[in-house]
């Protein structure tokens, strides 16, 4: 169903090359300082750092939120820095998923609303696009609650319905800024269980942020930055064996 | 994302702040219940004006009598001011015109068993009945041999009373004065009895009855209602021409006024100025006489009322900028609510037009809804505030409610652009950092 392409090593699906992201606030603050990268189709890496290391910075540019101060961003070998900003929204909505670490769903949307919300904006038509949202709901084990608001749900059930919509429009990649970071520990790792299902048994790339040892230790690969470089240059590129 | 979609979040963001929708809601539709207002009036205007100008006919014209004062008299008296003789040179010297009628327009007292009330009273031929015949009769008219021997004959005019729209006490106060003439007629039936007036033995030979007030066309004419007494011109002149109280000359074929028709509006200015050089001739230069176009005098109420509507509608399309402040307001409030949300939507690939028009519907559905609500309330205003309102009513034509919930949709579009605006133009990574 995601169409992972696991065994091409020829071109990443994710380059970062020296990227570098400063912040003006009265002093100038380095988020990232020339980091190189690299992401593989198929990949459920992590990546790990202390408190301001620059983890959610170098989410928000590869997820196209945000531009690099420097260097350039490339997905699927195509260069994202420099596109406009509807051809970025555009490129989000067909290429990428995301989830947050909290407050991830559109509060007046039921469950299956906010799974099927990416379809809207594409335009798929309302019965097809309801249907692959319950769809994505059963594999996230939410179908008998699809109706419910948000708050009428659970932090895990939330962070589960955004799971179900980071992936239901196909994304190559989902994007995950500590998507545990509000859960407790037993729901944490029931979240990961199911993310880590989903890209070993659909081949569906992910790439999430924590500091959580008990979170970093189910990742595939972990890529870890300090101060906005990266602590061992070696983990740049992904081991050969490092792929699920 | 398409239209259908952005207005039923739209629908379900406006339940979810019931609040602050009922409160930008309100605003909109008092202004969309002025609005509408003045579209009745303006179209009542517009309806009364076409009444009327049917009813004074195509090319009214009239004379009137200007009495010197007498300390202000500065004429050489020659002239014997307005008189029947001519009414008689006109319809020689213009035998085109459609209708010349002079009347007597004085007053008598008028005793009928125990009582005496004062009415006005007009002298007339049988012309008159050509203009502004809006009546019913009982009994008849005057005849030929009323007119030629100035026979003590009178018609009675009886008010009309209210059609519809008024509590019964109201139609009652406002049907007639019982303590005036309007009673006398009212509460005895006179035909064909005799009463007295200025010590002048009359028989009724007729009683004409005025149309509902609410539906009188006559509107325009400010004396309505206090002519309640006719009589043969002659019968006027012979018995009641007492009203030379300003002049020392009493003349016998007084008249006060000549109405005339022309026929065409297209003849009024040429029949205008024969009539001022006959005129001239016959009061002999004596500027003792007026020549109004009655279309202009009816315009001017017209205008009157256009200006009337203008006021209101000024105060109704406040009322929808207030409304309209209200929809920013609510708009800008409901971004920053939002602020996370627009973020998660931009992030998961909603352009930022797709993010203007999310808030620009919304605003337009509340626009829509307070629409209706205040064409509800116009017309729920116009029933029961409003004393003449249904008689408003019935000057609304449905697109007049189109157009005052298109105004109000409208408005709110303009008034929800900049907070959508701004909203669309939100840094998505700082939307989702925002708290
Ligand atoms: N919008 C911003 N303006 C100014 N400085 C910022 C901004 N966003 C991040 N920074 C700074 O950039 C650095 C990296 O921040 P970032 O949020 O990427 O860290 P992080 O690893 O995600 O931290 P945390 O684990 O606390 O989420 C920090 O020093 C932070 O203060
Ligand atoms: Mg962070």
């Amino acid at each position: 169903m995601f169409d992972g392409d696991g065994g091409a090593r020829t071109t990443p699906l994710i380059e970062v090359r020296r990227v570098t992201k400063e912040y003006k606030t009265g002093t100038k603050v380095s988020a990232l300082s020339g980091l190189s990268l690299e992401f593989h189709s198929g990949e459920f890496t992590a990546i790990a750092g202390p408190s301001g290391s620059g983890k959610s910075t170098l989410l928000n540019l590869i997820g196209t939120l945000d531009a690099p101060t420097h260097g350039e961003i490339l997905h699927q070998g195509r260069k994202v820095t420099g596109l406009s900003a509807e051809e970025l929204a555009d490129f989000r909505l067909r290429h990428l998923g995301f989830i947050f670490q909290a407050y991830n769903l559109i509060p007046v949307l039921s469950a299956v609303e906010n799974t099927e919300y990416p379809m809207v904006l594409q335009g798929v038509p309302a019965p097809e696009r309801r249907a692959r949202a319950m769809e994505a709901l059963r594999s996230v084990g939410l179908e008998a609650l699809a109706h419910r608001r948000p708050d009428a749900l659970s932090g895990g059930q939330q962070q589960r319905v955004a799971v179900a919509r980071s992936m239901v429009h196909r994304p190559m990649v989902v994007l995950a800024d500590e998507p545990t970071a509000n859960l407790d520990s037993k729901t944490a790792a029931a979240l990961l269980d199911l993310m880590h299902g989903l890209n070993t048994e659909h081949g569906l790339t992910f790439i999430f942020s924590s500091h959580d040892p008990a979170v970093l230790s189910r990742a595939t690969r972990v890529v870890h930055i300090r101060d906005g470089r990266l602590v061992d240059p070696s983990e740049a590129h992904a081991a050969p064996d490092g792929v699920a | 994302m398409n239209l259908a979609d952005a207005a039923r979040t739209g629908l379900v963001e406006i339940r979810a702040h019931k609040a602050r929708s009922l409160l930008s809601l309100a605003a909109i539709a008092f202004g969309v219940a002025a609005i509408l207002y003045t579209f009745a009036i303006a179209n009542e205007a517009l309806t009364k004006q076409r009444e009327a100008f049917n009813l004074v006919g195509p090319g009214p014209i009239q004379i009137t009598f200007m009495q010197w004062r007498k300390e202000d008299d500065k004429s050489l008296r020659l002239s014997r001011g307005l008189t029947s003789d001519d009414a008689e040179s006109i319809r020689l010297a213009l035998p085109w015109v459609h209708m010349v009628s002079p009347v007597l327009d004085t007053w008598g007292e008028v005793r009928y068993k125990f009582l005496n009330r004062w009415s006005g009273l007009l002298g007339v031929t049988d012309e008159w009945r050509k203009r502004n015949w809006v009546y019913t009769l009982r009994g008849r008219f005057f005849n030929k041999s009323d007119y030629e021997t100035g026979a003590p004959v009178c018609v009675l005019i009886e008010p009309g009373g209210w059609a519809k729209g008024k509590s019964a006490e109201a139609r009652r106060w406002s049907y007639y004065n019982d303590e005036d003439i309007d009673g006398l007629i009212v509460h005895y039936n006179l035909l064909n009895q005799e009463i007295s007036v200025n010590n002048t033995v009359l028989t009724v030979v007729g009683i004409l009855k005025d149309p509902p007030k609410d539906k009188d066309p006559r509107w325009f004419k400010s004396d309505r209602g206090n002519n309640r007494l006719l009589v043969p011109l002659t019968t006027a002149q012979r018995y009641f021409n007492n009203d030379n109280w300003r002049s020392d000359k009493p003349v016998a074929e007084r008249v006060s006024f000549i109405d005339l028709d022309t026929g065409s509006l297209a003849t009024v200015p040429a029949a205008t100025r024969r009539l001022q050089s006959l005129l001239d001739i016959l009061h002999r230069g004596e500027k003792d006489f007026q020549i109004v176009d009655l279309r202009q005098e009816i315009q001017k109420k017209v205008n009157e009322m256009r200006e009337h509507a203008l006021t209101i509608l000024s105060l109704g399309l406040l009322a929808i900028l207030a409304g309209g402040v209200g929809i920013t307001n609510v708009t800008l409030a409901t971004v920053y609510s939002r602020i996370r949300e627009i973020g998660v939507r931009r992030a998961v690939g909603a352009t930022r037009m797709d993010i203007l028009m999310q808030f620009v519907v919304e605003a337009m559905l509340l626009g829509l809804l307070g629409g209706i609500a205040g064409v509800i309330i116009g017309l729920g205003g116009l029933l029961f505030v409003a004393e003449e309102g249904v008689e408003k009513l019935g000057y609304l034509v449905w697109w007049h409610y189109l157009f005052t919930v298109f105004i109000s949709v409208g408005a709110s579009f303009v008034f929800a652009l900049y907070p959508a605006y701004s909203a669309s133009r939100l840094d998505p990574t700082e939307a989702l950092l925002y708290e």
